[in-house]
């Protein structure tokens, strides 16, 4: 009887503080780095990368920042434009990023010409000078 | 004899089960899945009434809200709203938060997307704050008509 009673409350409990973040499909993304540039003050630094996100063919531009000289992270925002065959579809970026020993952590949502919303995740290391992600289409 | 030996087999399965699914509930509320993680018990509600909103080429939008930010207490938003893929329903967003409780201050900077769904808009953002580096991930709506932002909160782990 305790364990329905605490599986019920378990429920009620996770439903109220769940996130209305949800979806069914993702693909992998995997790019070069193409080009890092350095901002003369060092406040915005523009990093390009280009590769492949399921069946599209992706160039993404990179902007980050620091607004807040938080240690280790930031914020970025980003343009993207993806082609596959005919189709073309642009999206733009909103995210951050964190230090995590050799490599970026990158975390954002994308909003797509299509009208469709994207959460992502990635890593991204300039030594090796790849960005690999995994991309997943919001409901 | 051979149906009592068939009832305990059952019963024994049937309590497994009960664990097993007990198990899963506490898992599932535990966290989310793949690589962005948050409990669910540290999740809080974030209610703020809508102060102003301006635009100065009826493109991109200025909103100013106010209310209260759970453990940060009173907060103060400012966000720019804008649409570069030029839709009707949905956009992106840049924004500050500062946030006040007792003696303690406590800053973000928001990013993230909306899409108008109905009367109102959701939003889906990820706030970088000054709170020992923490990084929220908040979703909530948006009702312009009821001037009030409501989000659900959680620190990413």
């Amino acid at each position: 009887m305790n364990k329905i009673l605490s599986i019920i409350l378990l429920l009620i409990v996770s439903s109220l503080s769940s996130q209305d973040l949800k979806w069914e499909n993702s693909v992998d993304g995997n790019f070069t780095i193409d080009s890092v540039n350095v901002g003369p003050n060092g406040d915005v630094n523009t990093v390009s990368v280009s590769g492949e996100a399921g069946n599209w063919t992706v160039y993404m531009t990179y902007y980050f920042t620091n607004k807040l000289q938080t240690e280790g992270q930031g914020e970025y925002t980003a343009m993207a434009w993806a082609q596959d065959g005919k189709e073309r579809l642009k999206t733009t970026v909103q995210g951050l990023w964190k230090q995590n020993d050799d490599n970026y952590e990158l975390k954002h949502f994308e909003n797509t010409s299509d009208g469709s919303q994207l959460l992502t995740t990635g890593l991204m290391n300039f030594e090796t000078k790849t960005y690999s992600c995994l991309v997943r289409f919001l409901n | 004899m051979f149906f009592l030996l068939i009832l305990v087999l059952l019963i024994k399965k049937y309590l497994k089960m009960k664990k097993l699914f007990y198990l899963l509930f506490l898992v599932s509320s535990l966290g989310f899945s793949q690589d962005i993680e948050w409990d669910p018990k540290t999740t809080f509600d974030a209610v703020f009434d809508i102060d102003a909103v301006h635009t100065k080429d009826g493109i991109n939008y200025e909103l100013s809200a106010s209310g209260n930010a759970g453990p940060y207490g009173k907060a103060y938003l400012s966000y720019v709203f804008t649409n570069h893929n030029n839709s009707n329903s949905n956009g992106e967003f840049t924004g500050f938060a500062w946030t006040q409780m007792g003696e303690n201050i406590v800053k973000a900077t928001l990013q993230g997307v909306y899409k108008k769904e109905g009367k109102v808009f959701k939003m889906y953002s990820y706030d970088n704050t000054t709170d020992n580096n923490k990084i929220m991930i908040v979703s909530g709506v948006v009702d312009f008509v009821a001037q009030t932002m409501k989000f659900k909160v959680a620190p990413l782990e």
